[in-house]
């Protein structure tokens, strides 16, 4: 073959070659750069949110859920996540056992702990042990007087006005108004489970499935790894080129 | 043997994992009160207050009140603040605006935990805040225990900050 005809043969390999991986190439550049930047624009804590992609990737909400309803609002424990109707408070949880609206606030009895949180969802204060919650703390209610009350399988404690100091009554002698687990609606029940799986799936985890070829199943690495010969093809028939035309 | 000598070597190795409780916080309170422990009182974070202590700790606040114990001019303090992952629980005394004393009451963290010993926190005694919230010294790191450090010291700013906010109106409880 002359070597006109040679460099032509090589030039059309070039160009065909370039053609087929350059959707590949588009897609590793529009991928690769946020990962380049993934802490700059918190990619690992920024969601994914559409239906479609979550569903893509089998994202469910748990069907199990524990809720008590209050005046302001629906406490649920979804797997390990508290929300306040549709909100989720910041923090992971194993055990959900009243919630009741006392004082201003919503008081949340969650893992031997009570949450105090204002109707907006902002968390007042968190009480362990150390402020005066019996250990073993099983439900949490109003007693007739309006204030808060709390107990264990043995003992029961009223709370003063701001929730600061606790005082051991007669559990056989207070009236209190226990709080209740309830049912969701299915309106309520719904847009959960859709907050839930919004919080799911970071935007870096689907960056970097496209950009390895996860994304596209068991197949789709191997495309990539074709993809990335067929630059390597590029790379060196671009080099030959050039170098058989300065001569 | 060389199974008992290899088993221990490795257990040497393996970083601590765990909560290591040292003091429990009633405890703590017991003693800095010797057993006469007052009412606690809240301090509400105001917008104010919650923008001077996002600038002590890099971060907002995790509530919106805070609980202190005080006696006269001197107040007690549990605060926590995250390490590299886990929050460390730590009790700090402040009388006349300078530190009394602070002490590791829970450490979380698999590292750092040097924190807790009294060649570290003794750093803190006497210390007080400058106008632009900074200790008035500056304190010698651990190798190694830096996040620890980092999180003590915050706490230690923040606690002397809490305590002129809950002093500022002059009422003794």
């Amino acid at each position: 073959m002359s070597y006109l005809r040679k460099l032509k043969s090589l030039y059309v390999w070039h160009r065909y070659v370039g053609l087929t991986a350059a959707t590949l190439v588009i897609l590793l550049v529009l991928t690769g750069i946020p990962l380049n930047h993934t802490e700059q624009y918190a990619l690992n804590s920024r969601y994914i949110q559409q239906p479609w992609l979550l569903d893509w990737y089998g994202i469910e909400a748990p069907d199990h859920y524990r809720a008590y309803s209050t005046p302001v609002g629906t406490v649920t424990l979804l797997e390990t996540q508290i929300y306040l109707d549709v909100q989720r408070i910041e923090g992971e949880y194993q055990q959900l056992n009243g919630a009741v609206a006392v004082g201003g606030m919503i008081v949340v009895a969650v893992d031997n702990r009570l949450l105090l949180l204002t109707h907006a969802g902002e968390r007042i204060e968190s009480l362990t042990s150390v402020d005066g919650i019996p250990d073993g703390l099983e439900r949490i209610g109003i007693g007739s007087d309006g204030r808060l009350g709390a107990a264990t399988d043995q003992s029961l404690y009223l709370a003063d006005a701001d929730i600061l100091r606790w005082q051991a009554v007669d559990i056989g002698h207070a009236a209190i108004d226990w709080s209740q687990p309830a049912q969701l609606s299915k309106a309520l029940d719904a847009r959960l489970k859709q907050a839930y799986r919004e919080r799911i799936l970071p935007v870096e985890r689907v960056l970097l499935d496209l950009h390895s070829g996860r994304f596209f199943g068991a197949y789709g690495p191997w495309v990539l790894d074709a993809a990335a010969l067929l630059m390597l093809f590029l790379a060196c028939s671009g080099i030959l080129i050039w170098l058989k035309r300065k001569r | 043997m060389k199974r008992l000598l290899f088993s221990l070597f490795l257990f040497l190795l393996v970083p601590h994992v765990g909560a290591e409780s040292y003091q429990a916080p009633e405890d703590f309170l017991r003693e800095v009160f010797v057993g006469d422990i007052p009412k606690p009182s809240v301090l509400w974070l105001t917008k104010r207050v919650r923008d001077q202590a996002k600038q002590i700790l890099g971060h907002d606040p995790a509530q919106l009140r805070v609980r202190y114990w005080r006696q006269g001019e001197r107040s007690a303090w549990i605060l926590e603040e995250i390490g590299k992952d886990q929050p460390i629980t730590t009790g700090i005394v402040i009388e006349a605006g300078k530190i009394e004393r602070i002490r590791v009451l829970v450490f979380r963290e698999s590292r750092g935990w040097e924190v807790r010993h009294d060649f570290f926190t003794d750093q803190f005694k006497q210390r007080s805040l400058t106008a632009d919230l900074k200790l008035d010294t500056s304190i010698d790191g651990i190798s190694g225990a830096t996040l620890s450090v980092r999180a003590l010291t915050n706490l230690a700013r923040l606690a002397l900050f809490f305590h002129q906010q809950a002093t500022a109106t002059d009422v003794v409880p």
